[in-house]
C-alpha cells in the first residue's frame, strides 16, 4: 500500500534489483482499495505506507491486522518515530523499515523473513491449538475433525483424510474424509465394515511420510463418489501417526494444483501428525475401554437375568417336589395303611375259622407287601431330602455317634453281631444327622448280610490321609461279586435279593457322603466279606 | 359319669373306619365322634347349625385332629380353637403321617398337645387309642 507512485517505482525497481528472487506485487493507493483487494485476492505479505489518503498511522496497521490476520505485515514508512515502530511491533507488525534508509536488498530480506517468522508463528499456533483441543478430544471422530482442521489452517487442502487404525493394523476403526466440492467442504462417506488400510496408505504405515507432487488420480479420496465434480489431486502428503514405534492412523492432504506442498510442508506436517500420536492412543485405550465396560455391564445384566430367571425355575421345581414329596407322605401311604388293616382284620376274624395254612400265608403276604413298599416310600423320600436339606458340618465326634448306633439297635449287639472300633477314631467335619444315615446304613448292611448261621463280625477303623479320614467297616459277610459293585450306590439296585431290602440305603450314604464332601466305596470279594470305606473330611 | 368323647378330624375314609374298630376293641365304643373336614371340626366345637344339640355332639374331652384336610387345614383348626376362649384349653393330639420335623415344630407352636405319627399299618390304631386314653381321656 502506497499512495506514492515514484516511491512505489523506485521500491518496484529496488526489490528487482535486490537478486533475492521474483516479487510479484500488486499496488494500492488507498486503504478502501487495500481492503477490497485483500478480500479476494491471496497475497503472501502486505507491505504497508502508514500514511494513505484515507488511513494514517496507527489506524491502518490495526486495519490491515484485523482484515488480513493471517498475512505478515511489513511497515515501510517515511516516519522515522521509535514509539510508533514499537507500537507497531507489539500490534504484530513483522517489521518497520524506514524509507531512504533500507536498501533493496534489506526490503527483500526483510519480506523473507517476516513471511517465514509469520509462517512459524502460525505453525506454533496452530500445534499449541492442535494439542489443547486433542487432549480436551473424548473420541476418535472428535480429534479427527480437530486434525482436519488444523491441517486446513496450515497448509490449506482440496481435500483431506484421517484414518485410524485398530492395534492389530489389519483395519481402519475410524476414517474421516473432506473434500472441496464446488467451493464448499463436504464430508465423504468413509467406508464402512472397517476395511484393511489401502495399498498406498499401507507403504505410508511400513515405510513413513510420502510426498507425491506429479498428478495422479488415485490420490484425491472419494474422486470417484463426487463424479463429475471432483478434478483429481495434483500433489498431496501422506504422514503415519505414530506412538512411540507404532502407527495408530495416517493423514493426508491433497491438492489439485501440481507441487503444492514442498518437503518442508511434509516435515512440519509429521511433526503435527506426531504431536496427536499420544492424544489418539489416549482416545483410542478410553473408546476401547468403554466398549468394554458397556460390554461386560450388558454382560452381566443379561448374567443376572438369566440367574435370576434359573433360580426362578429351579424354585418352582424345589417347591413341586416338595409338594410332590408331601402328597406321596400322606395321600400313597394311606391305602398302603388300609391294605394292611384290612389284611390284618382278615387274618384275625375270618381265618379263625379258616384252617388253610395256605390262605393265611397269603394274607401274611399282603401285610409284608404293604410294608415294604411303605418302607420304599419311606426311603426314596428320605434320599430325596438328604439331596435337598441344608447340611451344616461341624466337627463331630465320630466314635461316639457309631457306639450311639450301635448301641440303640440290637441287632448289632452281641450275641447277635459283634461289632468292634479299633483304634482311634479321629474328629470329623461332618453332619451329625447325616453322619448317622452313613453310620447306621453301612454297619446295617454289615450285619444284615451273612451266611445264615455266622454272626457277623464288624470292624470300624479309621485311617487318617491328610485332610481326609477314611473309615473302613470291614464284614465277614456273603461278599459282593465284581460286576455287582458298580451298580452298588445306584438308587434301588440291589445286589442280591435273598435278603430283605428297598435298594436305597447305599444310594442314600453315597449322596449325604458327597453333600458332607466325602466319597464312598467298596472293596469285595464273595465268600470274602465286603471292605466299605468312607472318606470324611478330618476336623479341623 | 358320662364317658369322654373323642372328636376325630380326618377325611381318610379307612383311617376313621379303623379308628372306629379300634375304639371298639379297646372297648370305647360311641366315644369316638368324626367329622370329615376342618371347618366341620370349627362348627362342631362352636356348637353352629347341626351340631348345637350337645347330647348328641357333646365336647370332646380331646381333639383327634389330622392335619392334611379339605377345606379348612388342621393347623387352620387348631389356629381357630387357640382364639376362643372356652377352648383354648382343650386338649389337641395331631394325628398325621407326616415325618417332617417342621410340622410337629408348627403344631406345638400353634398349641398342640401331643403328635402322634399315624402309623404305616392300621393294626397298630388301638396303640394310639391307648395313648389317647392313659393321656387324655381320664378325669
Amino acid at each position: 500500500m502506497e499512495d506514492s507512485p515514484s516511491d512505489a517505482a523506485l521500491l518496484q525497481e529496488s526489490l528487482r534489483e535486490s537478486g533475492l528472487g521474483r516479487f510479484d506485487i500488486s499496488l494500492v493507493e488507498s486503504w478502501a482499495e487495500a481492503d477490497a483487494r485483500l478480500r479476494e485476492g491471496s497475497f503472501e505479505v502486505v507491505l504497508l505506507d502508514l500514511s494513505l489518503p484515507d488511513s494514517s498511522g496507527h489506524e491502518t496497521i490495526l486495519r490491515a491486522r484485523a482484515r488480513a490476520p493471517h498475512l505478515p505485515v511489513v511497515v515501510l514508512t517515511g516516519l522515522h518515530d521509535e514509539a510508533i515502530a514499537l507500537e507497531a511491533l507489539r500490534k504484530g507488525v513483522q517489521d518497520y523499515l524506514v524509507k531512504g534508509q533500507t536498501d533493496g536488498r534489506q526490503i527483500a530480506r526483510a519480506i523473507r523473513y517476516a513471511i517465514a517468522r509469520k509462517r512459524e508463528e502460525a505453525r506454533l499456533g496452530a500445534f499449541s491449538d492442535l494439542g489443547l483441543r486433542l487432549s480436551a478430544a473424548q473420541t476418535a471422530r472428535e480429534a479427527a475433525e480437530i486434525i482436519v482442521e488444523v491441517t486446513d489452517r496450515l497448509f490449506g487442502w482440496d481435500a483431506c483424510k484421517v484414518e485410524l487404525y485398530s492395534p492389530q493394523k489389519n483395519h481402519i476403526y475410524q476414517a474421516l474424509i473432506k473434500e472441496t466440492v464446488d467451493g464448499r467442504r463436504v464430508e465423504l462417506p468413509a467406508p464402512c465394515n472397517c476395511p484393511p488400510p489401502a495399498p498406498l496408505t499401507q507403504e505410508v504405515i511400513d515405510h513413513g511420510a510420502k510426498l507425491v507432487l506429479e498428478e495422479d488420480p488415485a490420490l484425491v479420496p472419494g474422486a470417484t463418489a463426487q463424479g463429475g465434480h471432483a478434478r483429481p489431486a495434483a500433489s498431496a502428503m501422506f504422514v503415519p501417526i505414530r506412538h512411540g514405534s507404532s502407527v495408530g492412523g495416517v493423514v493426508s492432504i491433497h491438492s489439485r494444483a501440481p507441487k503444492a506442498y514442498s518437503q518442508e510442508d511434509l516435515n512440519v506436517l509429521q511433526s503435527l501428525a506426531d504431536q496427536c500420536g499420544g492424544a489418539l492412543e489416549r482416545i483410542r485405550t478410553q473408546e476401547a475401554l468403554a466398549a468394554a465396560k458397556e460390554q461386560l455391564a450388558r454382560t452381566n445384566t443379561m448374567l443376572e437375568r438369566l440367574v435370576r430367571e434359573r433360580t426362578a425355575r429351579l424354585e418352582e421345581t424345589v417347591g413341586e417336589l416338595e409338594h410332590f414329596s408331601y402328597s406321596i407322605t400322606h395321600d400313597l401311604r394311606a391305602p398302603l395303611r388300609a391294605m394292611q388293616g384290612f389284611a390284618g382284620i382278615l387274618l384275625n376274624e375270618l381265618c379263625c375259622q379258616c384252617p388253610k395254612d395256605e390262605n393265611r400265608d397269603w394274607l401274611r403276604r399282603i401285610t409284608t407287601s404293604a410294608a415294604r413298599m411303605d418302607r420304599l416310600i419311606t426311603d426314596a423320600l428320605q434320599f430325596s431330602k438328604a439331596g435337598r436339606r441344608e447340611m451344616r458340618l461341624e466337627p463331630t465326634d465320630a466314635a461316639a455317634l457309631l457306639r450311639g448306633i450301635i448301641q440303640s439297635y440290637p441287632s448289632m449287639q452281641p450275641p447277635k453281631a459283634l461289632i468292634g472300633l479299633e483304634g482311634k477314631i479321629p474328629r470329623i467335619l461332618g453332619n451329625e444327622a447325616g453322619l448317622t444315615q452313613c453310620f447306621s446304613n453301612l454297619l446295617d448292611n454289615a450285619v444284615k448280610f451273612v451266611q445264615p448261621g455266622t454272626v457277623p463280625e464288624v470292624r470300624v477303623r479309621a485311617e487318617t490321609r491328610e485332610a481326609f479320614v477314611r473309615l473302613w467297616f470291614e464284614d465277614n459277610g456273603i461278599g459282593i461279586p465284581k460286576q455287582a459293585q458298580g451298580k452298588l450306590f445306584l438308587m434301588f439296585q440291589r445286589a442280591t435279593t435273598q435278603f430283605d431290602g428297598t435298594g436305597v440305603g447305599l444310594a442314600l450314604v453315597k449322596k449325604v457322603a458327597e453333600r458332607m464332601g466325602g466319597k464312598v466305596g467298596v472293596e469285595s470279594e464273595p465268600g470274602k466279606g465286603s471292605r466299605f470305606w468312607l472318606d470324611l473330611r478330618l476336623a479341623p | 359319669m358320662p364317658q369322654a368323647t373323642v372328636l376325630y378330624v380326618e377325611d381318610e375314609e379307612f383311617d376313621v373306619m379303623f379308628m372306629h374298630k379300634a375304639f371298639e376293641r379297646m372297648g370305647l365304643k360311641g366315644s369316638l365322634k368324626v367329622v370329615a373336614d376342618g371347618q366341620q371340626a370349627i362348627d362342631y366345637m362352636a356348637g353352629n347349625g347341626a351340631y348345637a344339640d350337645r347330647r348328641e355332639h357333646p365336647l370332646p374331652a380331646v381333639v383327634l385332629l389330622d392335619l392334611k384336610l379339605p377345606v379348612v387345614s388342621g393347623f387352620e383348626v387348631l389356629e381357630w380353637l387357640r382364639q376362643q376362649p372356652e377352648l383354648k384349653n382343650l386338649p389337641v393330639v395331631v394325628f398325621s403321617s407326616s415325618d417332617q420335623p417342621e410340622d410337629q415344630a408348627m403344631a406345638s407352636q400353634l398349641g398342640a398337645n401331643d403328635f402322634v405319627q399315624k402309623p404305616s399299618s392300621a393294626l397298630e390304631f388301638p396303640k394310639v387309642v391307648e395313648r389317647l386314653r392313659q393321656r387324655w381321656m381320664t378325669a
